[in-house]
């Protein structure tokens, strides 16, 4: 499977890339490990004019502890970089379980912390061969009008598959995006639009400089369970990060969030005030937030297990989830 | 399309190149230097049997840019065996009966040594995650494991 021919750009800053992406804006694509963005390349699904790789960028790359104590991941980060960062094992055990569940070690030695919150979704009847798609009209995501996944849908139902947004928006991490002329540092969560054709909020001429994650905090658990068919290599059929921040007496939570993955278009977070603050995490707090998770899960027949089966197991999860949290 | 000079560090040779941006470090290989060793199979990163190690790191060479490894060394199973002389990790793998087809075998192998490398008394479950990215289709993996822990103890 060989690439189209694209022109090639690898600048040594953050600014010359940011100039070329204003001059170049929707025709260009942005490379940093490549995992997602080349095989998707190959499968004719982009085919972008231009292509800035990223990888260059010093400036963009590390984990580093703040001044405020609050630390900060660079987008080029390669996961591989993450998962042996002793301040990630130590003080983020859940960002560290899901770096180490992206994939296999060959693709964590290259995909980076930018490429996987800026995952695109994903779907079983779009990320295939252009001859295999050929067999089925055009879709939604593809630029056509109808969802191949979903009789009569009336939008795109691709699914969100990431492992790392999960857990950084239930450690209310944020992210900072820089355009030409401005920087702006926003909650995680609103990077992320929740409609399967455009999952990114993420304008053309921006680029993620990296994750900001808030201090490290003893009371704070966080933890991320995932589901896939083979221990490797597969993307989540469903995916449940639990972070919760431990009252004194250590048997009450006094905030928290529960984030899931790959049960709808965008990550599903369930942080309603009355089942996270104060409250004593007993098994009837489990059971709620299980039947919360159920609830706001919205599966569609769109990767290789049935939707029910996940549905179910999104229960299933964010149990395990909480009893690890509220255990550990 | 124009092309770009690029110079890599191929089994410890320096090879000077001038590659299209679109070429992939797999086809540069194959196509331009000739080392039939690492196979094209997926094409898209998930089956390992593409696996070349870049500065000790085992990656998939079927989506890595060539232009993107400029300067950095690589290794191929070519660049393995001293001579006639076959690497630990292969005269394991011929040992322990590890090699069906062979189709995975030279990622396997690549894998198997970087890990070694970093890890020279890997445990059982150490080896099943450093070979989880890459897919056999005959061996079930037993034989594989097998090879790998022999050759580390030939190691230690």
């Amino acid at each position: 499977m060989k690439l189209r021919e694209f022109k090639y750009f690898s600048p040594r800053d953050l600014s010359s890339a940011l100039e070329l992406l204003a001059i170049h804006g929707g025709h260009a694509k942005l490379l940093a490990g490549g995992t997602d963005l080349l095989v998707r390349m190959k499968q004719r699904l982009l085919a972008p004019d231009i292509i800035i790789n990223l990888k260059d960028i010093k400036e963009l790359r590390g984990v580093q502890k703040m001044a405020d104590g609050s630390v900060f991941i660079g987008a080029l980060t390669q996961l591989t970089e993450l998962i042996t960062s002793s301040l990630i094992q130590k003080k983020y055990r859940g960002l560290w379980e899901a770096a180490k569940m992206v994939s296999a070690p060959p693709l964590q030695n290259m995909g980076t912390v930018g490429g996987n919150v800026a995952q695109q979704t994903r779907c079983l009847f779009y990320n295939q061969t252009e001859m295999w798609r050929q067999s089925k009209p055009v879709c939604f995501k593809a630029g056509g009008n109808q969802c191949n996944a979903v009789k009569g849908g009336k939008h795109c139902f691709a699914v969100y598959q990431g492992d790392l947004a999960p857990v950084l928006i239930a450690l209310s991490a944020q992210v900072t995006l820089s355009g030409k002329d401005d920087t702006r540092t926003i909650p995680l969560r609103e990077l992320y639009s929740g409609k399967g054709k455009q999952p990114l909020t993420l304008e053309d001429n921006e680029i993620i400089e990296g994750i900001v994650l808030p201090p490290p905090d003893k009371n704070r658990r966080c933890v991320y369970k995932k589901l896939r068919l083979r221990e490797a290599i597969d993307y989540p059929l469903v995916g449940v990060a639990a972070c919760v921040t431990l009252a004194v007496d250590g048997k009450t939570c006094e905030a928290g969030k529960v984030v899931l993955t790959a049960v709808g278009s965008g990550p599903v977070i369930i942080s309603p005030t009355k089942l996270f603050k104060d409250v004593p995490m007993d098994d009837s707090w489990v059971n709620t937030l299980a039947e919360e998770a159920y609830k706001a899960s919205k599966p569609v027949a769109n990767v290789t297990t049935p939707p029910t089966y996940r549905k179910r197991m999104a229960r299933v999860l964010t149990r395990r989830a909480l009893n690890a949290v509220r255990t550990a | 399309m124009e092309k770009i000079p690029i110079t890599l560090l191929v089994n410890g040779e320096p090879c000077d190149l001038l590659v299209p941006p679109n070429k992939t470090l797999l086809e540069v290989l194959r196509d331009d230097l000739e080392l039939m060793g690492t196979r094209d199979g997926c094409g898209l990163g998930a089956c390992g049997a593409c696996t070349v190690l870049i500065d000790d790191m085992p990656v998939r060479s079927c989506i890595t840019l060539a232009v993107d490894v400029q300067g950095l060394s690589i290794v191929t199973i070519e660049g393995l065996a001293n001579g006639t002389e076959l690497h630990p990790v292969q005269e394991a793998f011929v040992e322990k009966g590890a090699i069906q087809c062979g189709f995975c075998s030279s990622g396997m192998i690549l894998t198997a040594k970087a890990l070694l490398t970093s890890n020279k008394n890997p445990k059982k479950e150490e080896i099943k995650q450093a070979i989880s990215g890459n897919i056999c289709r005959c061996t079930g993996y037993k034989k594989i494991e097998d090879a790998i822990a022999a050759a580390a103890s030939e190691n230690a």
